[in-house]
């Protein structure tokens, strides 16, 4: 496990560090005493956990999980000396996916991670991230990959097929551009989004009711794509 | 004088966590050798960490009400 504490307090950098190693002997721990140094190293670690701090130097805690969220889900806890109602909500509203009021004891602490990390791995709502996606009209079958729509079965290449299942696999979240070509096109991949516009206009085609007013494979401008299950799909 | 009690209040909880980390990691670590000393010695500091944060609480109930006026 790969966490990231973003805190400028070393006195608490050591009790985080010291309760993370207590339970977890192998996890990697990075440190940023700023937020412009914790928004880099966001941006350049495959994480799988984030305790931000509100109050950083530079740029704020909360304004490093907006910037974050532009282009990542990893979990973010909240960590925070203010405990009122409305910086928790405001955390909260901005992506994080739970918060921490100082002072916590280690327990609580190991108590909140394991529910977030426990949520972040579960498959999102409407999708069988193991098996199959069904919705009375789309129908994925992962484990055959095979795709229907409408009944009718539906070819796809690779790339298409790759493509749909890496966003499916995410539904609901926005896939970053060189997030989605580096895991369907290969790792060297990540500024061609002229093969995305392609290929989603392909898939549009082949799964979409009407392409032109797509309802499953939707574009968030400058950031990437996301799959939105129907309230009608099967788990 | 307000802002600065507040920012007292505030920075307080900080090295409040740390410790309190700290001795909820000690009470954890407990092994079966641990002498009556030892288990003296942790459940103070235990008993005087809530304290603080009985304080600290107190502290910032107060700021808070003279925020609000």
């Amino acid at each position: 496990m790969v966490v990231l504490i973003a805190e400028d307090e070393p006195g608490m950098v050591e009790a985080l560090d010291l309760s993370l190693r207590f339970h977890w002997p192998d996890c990697e721990l990075i440190v940023a005493p700023d937020g412009t140094q914790a928004l880099e190293l966001a941006g350049a670690r495959e994480l799988d956990l984030i305790l931000l701090d509100i109050g950083l130097p530079g740029l704020d805690g909360y304004e490093v999980l907006r910037q974050v969220r532009r282009t990542s889900q990893v979990p973010v806890i909240m960590v925070s000396g203010r405990g009122d109602e409305l910086d928790k909500v405001r955390g909260l509203e901005l992506g994080a996916d739970d918060y921490l009021s100082k002072p916590f004891g280690h327990l609580e602490l190991l108590a909140r991670i394991k529910a977030v990390l426990r949520r972040a791995s579960l498959p999102p709502p409407g999708v069988d991230g193991a098996t199959s996606y069904y919705d009375g009209y789309l129908g994925i079958d992962f484990a055959g990959r095979r795709v229907t729509v409408a009944g009718g079965h539906v070819y796809l290449t690779p790339h298409e097929y790759g493509l749909l299942h890496q966003l499916v696999s995410s539904a609901g979240r926005t896939m970053p551009h060189h997030v989605l070509l580096a895991k369907v096109w290969g790792a060297h991949y990540g500024t061609e989004r002229g093969y995305l516009r392609v290929y989603m206009r392909r898939l549009r085609e082949k799964i979409e009711r009407n392409p032109a007013d797509p309802q499953y494979l939707l574009a968030d401008r400058a950031i990437g794509y996301r799959f939105q299950p129907s309230p009608f799909a099967r788990r | 004088m307000d802002g600065e009690l507040s920012t007292i209040s505030h920075d307080l909880r900080t090295p409040l966590a740390a410790l309190k980390m700290a001795a909820s990691l000690l009470a954890a670590r407990r092994r079966p050798e641990t002498d009556a000393d030892e288990e003296r010695i942790i459940a103070s500091l235990q008993r005087n960490v809530a304290r603080l944060e009985s304080i600290a609480d107190r502290l910032a109930a107060l700021v808070e009400r003279e925020r609000v006026g």
